[in-house]
């Protein structure tokens, strides 16, 4: 039996070992950069000068960094709201048994599947302001009066970007929910509509009290997911026009490999990690409180 | 009843036509000779389809370059993630291992954590070995990736596999390793398809480590090619249009093929545990 024990650890041992090598370690690795003095001139030097805090204080420090901050969030919360309305309402949808149902519900990953670079230049087609399809819809509709260049505007840029990752995330909240509302009896439903009550009210005395675990655990992932966004918005705008689109992994990104602040770039590394870690805690919390219940 | 249910079929239709129409137009910018292309009012169907853009985009700009790396990079980081993967899931699925917990809560975190949070110290890291400007460097990034989420998502395949038939099977004469290939392999297999597939499209659609860890044009894959492509002819959106057809291929193939692996609660059962 102990024999059988320690074989099981040399199963694992390849997988975690790597693991250690190319995640754990780097983690440290970054770690330990953000309190070095490591930019373009010293980052290849064996022994690095310690600086404290100075990495941290001059990523926070930063005039940009509230306006960073700002779009990030602005970014998440946005995205997350339209993707997990739209994509709520699909689950609903594609929970009704009709033809077709299990074809169509199966053809929505395909937008989880398509490279994001993709879907990046996609969408400066769509949003583009030479005769990009969105524009020449909106103005036909008479919903603008002429065409906006979605993305070179400051004023516009994020919420095109927007529109393109809400467009990928509709069928990841889909996906998560589809699950919870199939596993609500019809019995519930049947018995509240012979007591009179309608779809809607169904809906929110059903469906909604019953999902709500469920519905937290699917807007904290989305979160997660959301929030760490790069090459989405990289590839469509680089983060401008003048920062308008900047979020925190793009922010970290250019410090690097844009202005070569090496260090820099692993403090606001270090700070989105400890966002994320904070609402992965949140998560695994309330995972495991939802196990507890199922159990 | 029925027209009920008629009506929600066409009321799907709709909404999926709706969503997905963003692929009809890159696949018809993509067919559309340059003199169709920035009208007012938007051409919705050509007159003329061609296929110049794909043969330039072919000769011209070296897509059958970008697209044999990107083959190489997704397949060699599938098959590393698959066998480690494999590996790990049948062990945490088969033995009693102590702090199992542990072990399935690292993975979990694992593969929540930020991707753009590992480019700098990996680029600094494979530097130090000399392995940026390698396909090694990037297809060991992707397989970083994706091998918490591919162990996640096989150990439950291998969990329902009933001991007893391995110990049938090592008493029938079978040794360890032929019970493995023969028996918990083949019975696992449809979880292992599904690994591969979805960590070849991953590895396929990656961005950000190919981005900073292959500065060297001949080994970019295609995704690095389309980013590159964008400011280089702005407004040339056949081209652009024809390299995204090019790159969405994989996943066209999959769905026709594969559909059946590709199943939601797949997916979602890699995001608990």
């Amino acid at each position: 039996m102990r024999q059988e024990r320690v074989v099981g650890y040399w199963w694992l041992a390849p997988a975690f070992l790597f693991l250690i090598l190319m995640l754990a370690f780097p983690i440290v690795f970054n770690f330990i950069l953000s309190f070095q003095d490591a930019t373009a001139a010293t980052v290849l030097r064996p022994f690095k000068q310690f600086i404290g805090l100075k990495n941290y204080l001059a990523v926070l420090g930063d005039p940009l960094f509230p306006l960073v901050l700002r779009n990030s969030f602005v970014f998440t919360i946005g995205c997350i709201f339209f993707q997990f309305t739209i994509g709520f309402a699909l689950a609903l949808l594609f929970n009704l048994r009709f033809p077709l149902a299990g074809f169509l519900r199966g053809l929505l990953l395909v937008t989880l599947m398509v490279p994001t670079v993709v879907v990046s230049v996609l969408f400066r087609w769509l949003l583009s302001g030479d005769f990009g399809l969105i524009n020449e819809a909106l103005v036909r509709l008479h919903l603008l009066k002429r065409a906006v260049a979605w993305l070179a505007e400051p004023k516009t840029a994020l919420v095109g970007v927007m529109l393109a990752n809400i467009w990928i995330g509709i069928s990841f909240n889909t996906m998560l929910l589809a699950p919870g509302i199939a596993s609500i009896a019809p019995s519930l439903y049947e018995a509240a509509a012979i007591d009179g009550a309608g779809p809607v009210r169904r809906f929110f005395s059903i469906t909604l009290p019953l999902l709500s675990s469920n519905i937290l655990i699917v807007l904290l992932l989305g979160f997660i997911y959301t929030f760490r966004i790069f090459g989405l918005i990289y590839a469509m705008t680089g983060g401008g026009p003048v920062n308008a689109t900047n979020v925190l992994p793009i922010q970290a990104y250019r410090l690097s490999f844009s202005f070569f602040e090496f260090g820099q770039g692993a403090a606001a590394n270090v700070l989105l990690l400890v966002i994320l870690l904070a609402i992965i805690a949140l998560y695994l919390v309330l995972l495991s409180g939802e196990e507890r219940m199922e159990s | 009843m029925r027209v009920k249910k008629a009506t929600l079929s066409a009321l799907s239709l709709v909404l999926m036509g709706a969503l997905l129409f963003p692929f009809y137009w890159m696949l018809m910018t993509s067919i559309k000779p340059p003199s169709e292309i920035v009208t007012s009012p938007p051409i919705l169907v050509t007159r003329h389809p061609t296929l110049s853009a794909y043969v330039d985009v072919l000769t011209k700009l070296s897509m059958g370059r970008y697209l044999r790396n990107s083959f190489f990079i997704a397949i060699s980081a599938m098959s590393i993630t698959v066998v480690l993967g494999v590996m790990a899931g049948y062990g945490l699925a088969r033995f009693k291992i102590k702090g199992l917990k542990a072990f399935l809560l690292i993975l979990l975190v694992s593969q929540l954590l930020p991707d753009v949070s590992l480019v700098l110290p990996l680029f600094i890291i494979l530097g130090r070995i000399g392995l940026l400007d390698t396909f090694l460097g990037v297809i060991l990034a992707n397989v970083m990736q994706w091998l918490p989420f591919v162990i996640l998502i096989l150990r439950p395949y291998f969990l329902q596999i009933p001991k007893t038939l391995e110990e049938a099977a090592r008493i029938d004469g079978c040794s360890f390793r032929g019970a493995m290939l023969r028996i918990i392999v083949p019975l696992a297999l449809p979880g292992i398809v599904s690994a591969a597939i979805l960590t070849f499209l991953f590895s396929w659609g990656e961005f950000v480590f190919a981005l900073t860890f292959l500065s060297k044009n001949e080994l970019q894959p295609v995704t690095i090619g389309i980013y590159n492509a964008i400011g280089q002819y702005g407004i040339r959106y056949n081209r652009l249009m024809a390299s995204s057809t090019f790159a969405i291929l994989p996943v066209v193939l999959v769905f026709i093929f594969f559909q059946r692996y590709i199943r939601w609660g797949l997916m979602v059962g890699g995001l608990k545990e």
